[in-house]
């Protein structure tokens, strides 16, 4: 069964998938009124690995991705490494999870146990999930055009208390915070797109991965550092780091003759629509992964488990709004290193070795991949 | 298959909903609107005051009447729950227009106070704060207004009304967090106080408190709020009487209006110090010249008035910064926070000591006024026999 | 059967028990003892052709599906007062009769008892000639027919008055006089096994894609039911995704909007017997597109667009939200406006989610009540349900003024995008429990399902939301706006239709 994914609609998949989780934290908080360096540094250092993603997935153009990836590692260690990469995204489904169900607990429904949102969420995304990454797609270019049409009409109402001084002054600590918040915006969101590299299970020409992944991602990171940067001119540099969703907290001031007001629940609906595309494409991966690790064709029996692993999840890796903030904007674990820049580089290199071995011998194997 | 799953799914949700119980759910008719709250005190025991707000008369005669209650208590939110339950029903904050501090809190530091407003998800960001001179929290709650139902809704109609009351500048509480927060400013609280009108009270919003830090250091007056006003930035429409020299006919009260000022504060190193220049610029309209023997037709006249109005709010000037800069030891300009945006450098050599080189602080200043309206007609009416 | 149909001339095959017998006693005893055994309804008309050779004939007709005049004048007189040679034998009868003395316009020739059957229920004469084996039907349908008038359901302001009525011979020739091109293709199809209704699949051979037409075709030839009496049977029982209230086949009373859907490279079917016509593939955009909007001005047709889309949330979103905001975030509400909230609900016994849905069941009652009735009493009706029920429980404290203002603008929206009006109740009710349950998100949570829903849906192949997932600006121009004529110069690219040309280039405009 062939998923087949418009480039248009893909693209705004991997937008959706960055944008849509991140929306309310304090994102690079540690670069301070630097924060836009902070994100053109970690945009540049990202490229590599997404332009790296883009050139497997391009050479693997013809056949189906698990095939495609078997041919260039072999059997055993794809399937060892798609075994690691279900259970990353199995985890980032629950931090995704976890992340939306304590921050509605923060901010609005502070006595209703955030499991039972967690198993609302999950309901919905293992039915997602199960629908496939087309529909899925479909799913994200609908929500996306609603998403950034409010992210749009949030930034122009926000303009009128944006203080442009609040960037001042420019690397007034020199560099090393900025750096720090790149590190920081590359391991959440940045670079959690590699799980999006095992949902699409093939593309339409050549090119494709290059026109889903490059303008996907440079898309969001755009619309993340307006985002970002406004709201941080809006709540001021020193403050912005301290909240826990600080474009909350920028929204909340908009005020417009006394009418247009109150407006942060917007913001926290954007945020959960958002924020379920992330978690559906998450759990769309580990299924995807786990099922080809241990050797079925099809992956939708595995979504059922998954999810419902998730609701436990999303309780046990992170309890609190206290624990999301340390997540989400302060670790860099060793392993979050290893999947989001070690394996991706590797494989690609694998990736290009084994092409140009199949260019030199001719082999029917890659003559084979160009046909479809 | 898919269609099964479909089913299950649907029962699931289901149950999910009717399980969830909905913890959260609440009636709006059981609320009790608090519109303002205020503290006292905060040693020994924190005194919070609520004005809450009772509504009824169902449908088409919805009523509002205002109640105040206080109550003595750890903290301003437990003095708030303990509140609910004098009041019978649930003391409901999000629509809180105003916050109040008396001056006793004020000049203990409202770091105490302001840290829950500042912390809440209740509380919204864009309460007003204010300052009581003279009188309590809970006096100025029971005050009379004349117009509004209540005494917040009444603050928060002056405060929304500031460019054309002026004499004070009204402030969030989230503009009063980041002044707090940041380096090298210090926050400026408009100030309450009572007057008698007709034989009740009515709360007044005129003059400034300046803190420093997080402590109340001084009072500003009504004119001198204006002048804070023009060099913050902040737009107002204030009326000034002055008497202007016309020509060789003598002195005469003429009322000016602002309308439109730009101000630009540079700060500078000179000779290995700190300094700023503050340049001003104003338009004026000439609301009413009275018996003056003036044509604004005559350009002679017109520098004639500028230069005059010009002096006059140097002069003003002068004695403000003055005030601040000696008196207070505050910087209510933020022109350390300017130091550091625009000279980083600088800033970070003198911003340890910035106490130390403010209050002498060279300023160099230059105000330029231009008047750019003279209502309908240039020159007064011409009265004969 | 309105042209000449010669059976086929061959070596007589063997006679069955079906086949007509030449003899004419033998024939009247089968059809009176064994086909219409006690059907009253079909008459006999015994009579002789004239000298020289007097020939004992049967006419024989369904009563009241016939136009009995045209019968006696075109069918009878001719016959009776001419005579058959004395030669002819067997089937040279029938042909001479219909070639030398009958007048009708249509005459065919049949062998079989069981199309007798079959013919004479279509309101046909079927002459029964002494000696020849074969009968001849002459089309005389004369049943009640109503007059093409305004559709009800679909009546416009600007634009074509003619509506389907429920004869599909008058609703094809309503569609064919629209798309007069020998490019305009009708296949036929018999559906129902006692009804035997005609289905007709309308489409134009240069621009629909034969796979979507083969696979109408396929599905409807599929069905197997005793009868087909509208064409909602054949909608519900060949389209997509049928566990989904989203109607995933268009319907419509017009013709003109038949054409141009037709047009766009979609498959029309028109069902005998009822005036709805179904279009397919369908999509969620055209519950939004009426045929006005392609007639009026295209800022006018965008502006009313816009309002459609507007008030199916308002319909779907108001009480969900309404609910959400009083019951969980009451801080979003402003401050005047929760007062006076506050204040209408303070001696209303039920709480806020009882009021909703009580009130939207009230709603949907007066609304079921009013639809079948006629006019007069429905008005009576909606006074009853407004003045009554609405403003009677105001004023006793039963509900808050604002509810009634919520069901009010729920029900008034609700009519605007009538095609999904039904749905909408659903829709709201979900929503409405949803966000009881979990307040705004709870609602959110609803809207992904319903999102899912819908991207998960097709429609003959072609995605539901097809336009509305698209960045392709041609895709773009007939969806939440409608971009001028001259600027549609392409047919949808969803269709797959072969011909993609619509305008030649820009030769609509030559004035700028």
């Amino acid at each position: 069964m062939k998923e087949l994914v418009p480039d248009h609609q893909g693209m705004i998949l991997v937008l959706m998938f960055i944008v849509g989780n991140t929306l309310v934290f304090p994102l690079g908080g540690l670069a301070g009124p630097d924060i836009w360096l902070a994100f053109l540094t970690a945009t540049v250092l990202a490229l590599p690995i997404i332009l790296a993603m883009a050139r497997v997935r391009s050479l693997m153009q013809g056949s189906t991705f698990f095939v495609g990836f078997e041919r260039v590692l072999g059997k055993w260690p794809s399937r060892i490494l798609a075994f690691l990469y279900g259970g990353f995204a199995w985890r980032l489904a629950c931090y995704v999870v976890s992340d939306v169900s304590n921050f509605i607990q923060t901010v609005a429904l502070p006595t209703t146990p955030p499991v039972v949102i967690a198993t609302f969420l999950a309901l919905l995304m293992l039915w997602a999930a199960k629908e496939g990454v087309e529909v899925l797609a479909r799913f994200a270019v609908m929500v996306g055009k609603v998403v950034l049409a409010v992210l749009a009409i949030i930034f122009v109402l926000l303009l009128s208390q944006v203080d442009l001084g609040e960037f001042q002054p420019v690397l007034y600590n020199g560099f090393k915070p900025v750096l720090r918040g790149a590190f920081q915006i590359l391991d959440f969101p940045f670079l959690e797109t590699v799980v999006l590299f095992w949902v699409f299970d093939c593309f339409g020409r050549r090119v494709s991965p290059y026109k889903v992944f490059l303008p996907g991602f440079l898309a969001a990171s755009l619309v993340l550092l307006i985002m970002v940067s406004t709201s941080l001119a809006v709540v001021g540099a020193d403050r912005y780091a301290l909240y826990y969703y600080p474009v909350w907290t920028a929204v909340g001031r908009i005020n417009v003759s006394t009418f247009l007001t109150r407006l942060e629940a917007i913001v926290g609906v954007t945020f959960a629509i958002g924020s379920f595309v992330k978690m559906a494409v998450a759990l769309l991966a580990a299924s995807r992964c786990f099922a080809y690790a241990f050797g079925f064709s099809d992956y939708r029996f595995v979504v059922t488990p998954l999810a419902m692993g998730v609701i436990a999840g999303s309780r046990w890796f992170i309890t609190t709004v206290l624990e999301v903030d340390q997540s989400a904007v302060e670790t860099h674990s060793p392993d979050e290193i290893m999947f989001q820049v070690v394996i991706p580089l590797v494989v690609w290199a694998f990736a290009e070795l084994k092409a140009k071995n199949g260019k030199a011998n001719g082999s029917s194997q890659a003559g084979g991949g160009e046909e479809v | 298959m898919k269609r099964v799953n479909l089913v299950r799914l649907t029962i699931l949700t289901l149950i999910c909903v009717l399980l969830a119980g909905c913890w959260d759910y609440i009636e709006i008719e059981t609320l009790e609107f608090v519109f303002g709250l205020g503290v006292d005190r905060v040693t020994p025991e924190y005194i919070v005051i609520l004005e809450m707000v009772k509504t009824s008369g169902g449908g088409q005669h919805a009523q509002v009447e205002p109640k105040v209650l206080s109550t003595s208590s750890g903290s301003v939110s437990s003095g708030g729950a303990a509140l609910s339950n004098v009041a019978g029903l649930r003391a409901f904050w999000p629509h809180a227009y105003v916050f109040l501090m008396s001056e006793q809190v004020a000049r203990e530091g409202i770091l105490d106070a302001v840290e829950y407003i500042a912390r809440s998800r209740q509380v919204r960001g864009t309460v007003w704060v204010f300052v009581t001179k003279d009188c309590t929290v809970e006096e100025v709650f029971k005050s009379k207004p004349p117009v509004a139902n209540s005494v917040s809704e009444h603050l928060n109609a002056i405060s929304l009304m500031q460019e054309n009351i002026s004499g004070f500048i009204p402030l969030q509480v989230w503009e009063l967090n980041q002044d707090l927060t940041k380096e090298g400013i210090s926050p400026v609280l408009p100030t309450i106080r009572l007057v008698h009108e007709r034989g009740e009270l009515v709360p007044v919003v005129e003059g400034t408190a300046v803190l420093k830090g997080d402590r109340m250091v001084g009072w500003l007056d009504g004119h001198e709020s204006d002048i804070l006003c023009l060099l913050k930035g902040v737009f107002e429409r204030g009326f000034f009487v002055i008497n202007t020299e016309v020509g060789e006919h003598g002195r005469f009260p003429i009322t000016y209006e602002i309308v439109g000022n730009q101000v630009d504060i540079k700060p500078l190193v000179k000779d290995g110090r700190p300094a700023a220049a503050i340049k001003l610029t104003m338009q004026f309209g000439v609301e009413e010249v009275g018996r003056a023997p003036i044509n604004f037709r005559d350009m002679q006249q017109t520098d004639s008035v500028e230069a005059q109005l010009a002096t006059h709010f140097k002069d003003r000037i002068r004695e403000l910064l003055h005030k601040v800069q000696v008196e207070f030891n505050a910087d209510v300009l933020g022109i350390g926070q300017l130091f550091r945006r625009k000279q980083p450098e600088a800033w970070r050599h003198f911003g340890s000591d910035w106490d130390v080189y403010f209050p002498d602080l060279p300023v160099e200043l230059e105000v330029r006024c231009q008047v750019v309206l003279t209502g309908l007609s240039s020159a007064p009416l011409r009265v004969r026999d | 059967m309105f042209f000449w149909k010669h059976t086929k001339k061959g070596e007589p095959q063997p006679r069955g028990l079906d086949d007509i017998s030449p003899s004419l006693r033998t024939n009247l005893h089968w059809l009176k003892e064994d086909i219409f055994v006690h059907d009253q309804t079909i008459a006999y008309r015994g009579f002789k052709t004239s000298d020289p050779h007097p020939r004992e004939c049967v006419l024989i007709y369904a009563d009241n599906m016939v136009k009995h005049e045209y019968l006696s004048q075109f069918v009878l007189r001719p016959m009776m007062r001419s005579s058959l040679p004395k030669h002819l034998r067997g089937e040279e009868l029938a042909h001479y009769a219909a070639e030398r003395i009958l007048e009708s316009d249509g005459a065919e020739f049949i062998t079989r008892y069981s199309e007798i059957g079959d013919k004479l229920m279509d309101g046909v004469g079927v002459i029964l000639i002494d000696g020849c084996p074969v009968a001849v039907v002459v089309d005389a349908q004369g049943w009640a027919k109503r007059a093409v008038t305004e559709p009800p359901s679909e009546s416009v302001v600007r634009g074509p008055r003619q509506g389907f009525s429920e004869d599909l011979g008058v609703n094809i020739s309503l569609v064919r006089l629209r798309l007069s091109s020998p490019n305009f293709k009708t296949r036929f199809l018999h559906v129902g096994t006692q009804s035997k209704t005609r289905v007709a699949i309308l489409y134009l051979d240069n621009v629909t894609s034969m796979e979507l037409v083969e696979e109408v075709e396929r599905r409807i030839k599929a069905i197997d039911i005793d009868a087909v009496l509208d064409s909602g049977y054949i909608q519900e029982l060949i389209q997509d995704s049928p566990y989904s209230p989203f109607p995933t086949i268009g319907q419509t009373e017009r013709p003109d909007v038949v054409a141009a859907k037709v047009l766009e490279g979609r498959v029309a079917v028109l069902v005998d017997g009822s005036p709805f016509a179904l279009t397919m593939p369908y999509l969620l955009v055209e519950a939004f597109q009426a045929n006005e909007d392609y007639y009026n001005h295209w800022i006018t047709a965008t502006f009313h667009r816009l309002v459609r889309y507007i008030s199916f949330f308002v319909t779907t979103a108001t009480p969900a939200i309404y609910i959400a905001l009083i019951s969980y975030h009451p801080q979003l509400i402003p401050t005047n406006l929760v007062i006076s909230i506050s204040a209408a609900r303070k001696n209303v016994p039920f709480p806020g989610i009882v009021e909703v849905i009580a009130m939207g069941l009230v709603f949907e009652i007066l609304r079921e009540g009013g639809v079948r009735l006629p006019r007069p009493i429905g008005q009576a009706i909606s006074i009853v349900g407004a003045i009554v029920l609405g403003d009677a429980a105001v004023s006793a404290s039963l509900v808050s003024a604002p509810m009634i203002i919520v069901v009010g603008l729920t029900g008034v929206a609700g009519f605007v995008v009538p095609s999904l009006n039904d749905l909408a109740v659903l829709i709201r009710l979900s929503l409405v429990l949803l966000a009881a349950a979990l307040g705004l998100y709870g609602f959110v949570f609803g809207v992904i399902a319903f999102l899912l829903l819908l991207s998960s849906m097709e429609s003959f192949g072609v995605p539901y939301l097809s336009t509305m997932t698209t960045l392709v600006p041609q895709d773009l121009k007939d969806t939440v706006v409608r971009v001028p004529w001259w600027q549609m110069v392409l047919r949808p690219r969803y269709l797959a239709s072969k011909d993609r040309q619509r305008l030649q280039g820009q030769a609509g405009r030559t004035d700028r």
